[in-house]
């Protein structure tokens, strides 16, 4: 670890002895937005950069002489400024982008000038960028959510229609770091997994690293979603309303002054209410989420940023409403974050961010009656930081630490006994990643990780990362990744009710993965990329939930007698396992029509203790071979191009969206013979039961589902308005989500029924979004 | 290049449309089948070895014959392990199970037992051996302190309590659980409780598809408590109770392969719907339990407001 901050200390030694530089932030002039991964270039030089997700750019290196500097962005005018650099000068520039045309959306923007093939060269491994608006105009389950979305990449996949949760490329759910605005969320699901707790009206930025991921990310073994919310509208107010059959929701973004602004947002589901029109005894639920973030530019080299978001889901059922006595359940849980981001341009050639973040998930549970209670609580309370340092026109480095304290609580009460699990944990983290471009075709990016993670056992693990990318011609990119990746903490799934989030300790090693990743990309034509990526993932130590919670000794009794558990030994069962796959993307961004075409053939098995008697399976996420295509039309401008012409912002205008998605044959048990039996001597009742050996060798038929919207939007003068229609399973295919049985018994034999359990039918839903 | 995407997206999404129908079947074969000996027999103190029910498994799908069950023609013995002895059962066809029929053995507590079948299924000859250990003397039914006998539905004390039927209890040493069996011995629909706090109706119930079984019979179980405190209890619920009229309270103090068999027998479909293996106390070619259990049993009447 010391070595690592001598390699740091040493690089702002050199940083002495500079050329000259031109640094600063790009922003959108129309409300001062920053803007991530804008191009800054040069005539004639072949010196440039790239703004990072602050906005921010520096050119180092440059000798004196005379420039003229563009900075090119998807959607906005190219910006052009001749510039007469000074020996030694520090050259500040603010460059503020006007938008292409008047349209928020980016479905009709213009392409940017920098070539497809370079911006993907650029692009990190296995990295997708996803803009607000294309998932706006994807169709979704009622409500637009960025998992769902997330989910029709290729990669990326869920467990079910009723599940927002993503697996990546084999890994489980538990194994995605989610960050909003730099701080950790650990639940992001509301209404048992069925929509995320992710407001994509409040959404500025989206990306997801599918694996392979740089040192400055860590402490999960498969994905990072890293989402950073709207600084808020600095020039005047803004705003969106939207209301459908589920949700009414606004976003409002405002300046403060001169000096900064706002944005804040608020969601409000009424499910249970829409869902007694059409089911009678449904249970009492709603969900609410709201931000707020505050934006304050106090000089050309100091930001700050104040960041919260709170969610809760609430839920009443009495299981017969009037009769004496019925038992009833009470379940309310939610997340709540907050972060401080202290951004700070040391020099311009060292820039920085800091922040505090504080996450906290709580869920309390109780059931009248029969007696059982639950509280399961995580806070997480960290302290970040993350320098970029440009240290010549071929170097760049990125370091940086985290500290986390984490305390996780499990508190249950029934009758059989008492759960008593109250944990803390340290967390200490410090990367080092430089970015090392020896030619104009190559580009080589070492990293190293240290983490240390004190529970009742400190763990030190040293986490390597490398990546390397070559133009091999002016089309064609090749890119390789491998790292070391390390968790140590685990998720308990349990479907309809939280999950719990556990820690390594004496009895369970902390989580370790191994990524090899080889890649190829195609520009095609401009704003035309294909994609190729073959991946190979070893997992160790994956922890899952016992079957059963029958052998594990209790650590006391309390005054009762009743036993109390504290320890999570004998809880999990432990195991191995790997994920293989190679993924084709056809993509195209921007456009009258854009969307992608994906195809994934992949396999991921495990071997777990005390499982299928210790052979390999296939988890229930594992998926051979899957397609989706996605599709997005501005119908107005696409016959306008059909025509030969240019696009154009019209008055009104409809939009389409299409999500299609085949996946071949989900893995699941079947039991392997039935037999007659009892369970208590003194009662005279036989039964068929269910004798289930081959664990996860049977495959359900291919899952397949289209989903439509359209759009109409008219615009007026200071707002307009958008009524929708979504489309989930147009065809109403009966995709299967599990196998049910059933027996029906005469006095002289027994006959055997098997039957399907299905997913979502066809669910249209209506609504209508204002912008103002 | 602007006209192909467009035409393409066209053609994609009615190929893509028509793809997106229909019902998908689901066929299920007999790969997975392995022929099992399924054992569902306890031995119980002072009491005779009986009902040691010895069957066979099924494919799944298959229309079952009842005479086709039981593996009559299996060996069938039980061994004690402290003596070596070893005492044959024979096959009793009036009640479709095995049983011993000398009197010069009996079935004591802290001893283990072994249980050997042999069997034939599908042609295939089939071994399956289990131990079993039986409890420890001492399971006793505090009848002072338990609340049974006579008992009205939804009864309340002088304080305007609920008071709920409950069984208070004396532990046995070595026991790996405590099952109080709750029986309802004259269910039918003149006894049906149709004032219960889950609001259900024994028709609809039934056409629902659930068996009356299913409300007559039921368990509930609990893990030793602190053996320094002998004494533990088990309240049974109310909605519980689906019945007027009387109920057997049979408790259980049950071994380590009863514990497992009961808490996984039933348990093997999880909430995602997919299934997962019980655990079953058996070596080679069995499935089921063979345990052992000390027992008390006394009596509830529930009677109507």
């Amino acid at each position: 670890m010391k070595y690592l901050f001598l390699l740091i200390f040493v690089l702002l030694f050199s940083a002495t002895s500079r050329a000259g530089t031109i640094s600063g932030f790009v922003f959108d002039e129309s409300d001062g937005e920053s803007l991530t991964g804008a191009n800054i270039y040069f005539e004639k030089i072949p010196y440039g950069a790239t703004s990072n997700s602050s906005g921010y750019y520096v050119v180092s290196d440059l000798p004196a002489g005379k420039y003229l500097l563009h900075c090119s962005y998807v959607g906005y005018r190219e910006y052009s400024k001749k510039i007469e650099l000074k020996e030694n000068q520090s050259f500040k520039l603010m460059i503020q982008l006007q938008p292409a045309l008047m349209e928020t959306e980016a479905v009709v923007v213009s392409a940017d000038s920098v070539r497809t093939a370079v911006r993907l060269f650029r692009k990190a491994i296995s990295r997708i960028d996803i803009s607000p608006s294309e998932i706006k105009t994807m169709p979704a389950v009622a409500e637009t959510d960025l998992l769902r979305m997330l989910q029709s990449l290729p990669g990326i996949l869920p467990i079910s229609d009723f599940s927002s949760k993503i697996y990546v490329r084999g890994g489980t759910s538990d194994q995605n770091l989610y960050l909003i605005d730099g701080a950790d969320v650990y639940n992001p699901e509301h209404a048992f997994g069925l929509f995320s707790t992710f407001n994509t009206d409040a959404v500025k930025d989206i990306k997801i690293s599918k694996g392979g991921f740089p040192a400055e990310y860590g402490g999960r073994l498969s994905s990072v979603l890293d989402v950073t919310n709207l600084d808020g509208n600095r020039k005047s107010f803004e705003g969106t309303a939207e209301i459908s059959m589920l949700s009414a929701k606004t976003t409002v973004q405002a300046p403060i002054g001169s000096f900064g602004s706002v944005s804040a947002s608020l969601r409000r589901t009424y499910i249970g209410e829409t869902a007694k029109l059409f089911y009678d005894d449904i249970p009492e639920y709603y969900f609410y989420d709201g931000h707020i973030k505050a934006f304050f530019d106090i000089n050309a080299d100091n930001k700050l940023s104040l960041s919260f978001f709170k969610g809760d889901d609430f839920l009443d059922y009495i299981f017969a409403s009037g009769a004496e006595g019925a038992p009833a359940i009470h379940y309310d849980w939610g997340n709540t974050t907050a972060s401080l981001r202290w951004t700070h341009v040391f020099t311009p050639n060292l820039f920085s961010n800091f922040w505090i973040t504080s996450s906290q998930f709580d869920s309390k549970f109780d059931v009248t009656e029969v007696g059982h209670s639950e509280t399961n609580d995580l806070t997480d309370l960290s302290f970040k930081g993350q320098l970029e340092y440009a240290l010549s026109k071929s170097i760049d480095v990125k370091f940086g630490f985290e500290q986390k304290n984490l305390h996780t609580n499990l508190q249950q009460d029934n009758p059989r006994g008492v759960v008593d699990v109250d944990r803390e944990r340290q967390y200490y983290t410090g990367y080092l990643a430089i970015s090392w471009k020896p030619t104009a075709d190559w580009m080589i990016e070492p990293g190293l990780r240290y983490n240390t993670f004190i529970s009742d056992q400190t763990f030190r693990d040293w986490a390597p990362r490398f990546s390397a990318k070559y133009r091999l011609t002016k089309n064609i990119n090749l890119k390789a990744s491998s790292g070391i990746y390390y968790q140590y903490l685990q998720k308990i799934p349990r479907p309809f009710i939280a999950d719990i989030w556990t820690t390594s300790d004496k009895y369970h090693d902390r989580s370790k993965a191994v990524h090899y990743i080889l890649g190829l990309q195609y520009e095609v034509a401009q704003n035309l990329a294909f994609e190729v990526e073959t991946y190979y993932k070893s997992y160790q130590n994956l922890y899952s939930l016992k079957n059963y919670f029958l052998d594990f000794e209790p650590s006391r009794y309390d005054d009762s007698g009743r036993p109390v558990f504290t320890e999570t030994r004998g809880l999990f069962d432990r195991g191995d396992g790997y994920s293989a796959g190679i993924e084709l993307l056809l993509r195209k961004r921007y456009g009258s029509i854009n969307g992608w075409l994906a195809y994934s053939l992949a396999r991921t098995e495990y071997i777990t203790e005390g499982i299928n008697q210790e052979n390999a399976y296939a988890p229930r996420h594992d998926r051979t071979h899957v397609v989706n295509a996605v599709v997005n039309v501005d119908l107005n401008n696409a016959i306008r191009e059909w025509r030969g012409k240019q696009p154009s912002t019209a008055k009104s205008n409809w939009k389409l969206g299409m999500n299609f998605i085949y996946t071949s044959g989900q893995p699941i048990t079947l039991p392997s013979s039935t037999y007659y039996g009892a369970g208590i001597p003194d009662q005279d009742y036989e039964r068929l039961l269910l004798y289930p050996t081959a664990i996860n060798r049977y495959r359900l038929p291919d899952y397949i589902r289209l989903d439509l919207s359209i759009t109409w939007k008219r615009r007026f003068k200071h707002w307009s308005m958008a009524p929708y229609l979504q489309i989930f399973n147009i065809g109403n295919r009966e995709n299967v989500w599990f196998v049910q049985y059933d027996s029906e018994e005469t006095e002289d034999q027994i006959t055997q029924e098997v039957d399907t359990v299905n997913m979502f039918p066809i669910l249209p839903t209506f609504g209508i979004r204002f912008e103002f | 290049m602007k006209h192909f995407i467009q035409t393409g997206t066209i053609a994609l999404l009615g190929i893509l449309l028509f793809f997106s129908c229909g019902t998908p079947t689901i066929s299920v074969d007999e790969s997975t089948y392995e022929p099992k000996i399924v054992i569902n027999g306890f031995l119980i103190p002072d009491h005779p070895v009986s009902k040691i029910k010895i069957n066979r498994n099924f494919p799944l799908g298959q229309t079952i014959a009842i005479d086709e069950i039981p593996l009559s023609g299996a060996q069938v013995q039980i061994t004690d392990m402290e003596s070596g002895m070893s005492y044959p059962l024979s096959y009793n066809s009036d009640s479709a199970w095995f049983e011993y029929d000398g009197d010069d053995w009996a079935i004591a507590y802290g001893k283990s037992y072994r249980l050997d079948v042999t069997a034939t299924v599908d042609g295939q000859q089939l071994q399956a051996v289990s131990l079993t250990t039986v409890p420890d003397a001492g399971l006793k039914i505090d009848r002072l302190a338990s609340v049974y006998g006579d008992l009205t539905y939804r009864q309340l004390n002088t304080q305007g309590k609920l008071v709920s039927p409950l069984v208070v209890y004396e532990q046995s040493p070595n026991a790996a659980f405590y099952l109080l069996s709750i029986s309802a011995l004259d269910a039918g629909f003149s006894s049906f409780i149709y004032e219960n706090p889950m609001g259900q109706k024994l028709e609809k119930m039934l056409e629902r598809g659930r068996k009356i079984e299913e409300l007559q019979y039921s368990g509930k179980w609990k893990r030793p408590d602190n053996q320094n405190n002998s004494y533990s209890f088990i309240e049974v619920n109310w909605f519980r109770i689906w019945f007027y009229g009387p109920y057997r309270l049979v408790l259980y103090a049950g071994d380590q392969n009863y514990y497992h068999y009961y808490n996984t027998y039933n348990s093997v479909m999880g909430m995602d719907g997919n299934l997962h293996e019980p655990i079953f106390d058996i070596e080679g070619d069995g499935i089921g339990v063979f345990g052992a259990a000390v027992t008390d049993t006394i009596y509830l009447n529930i009677l109507r407001p």
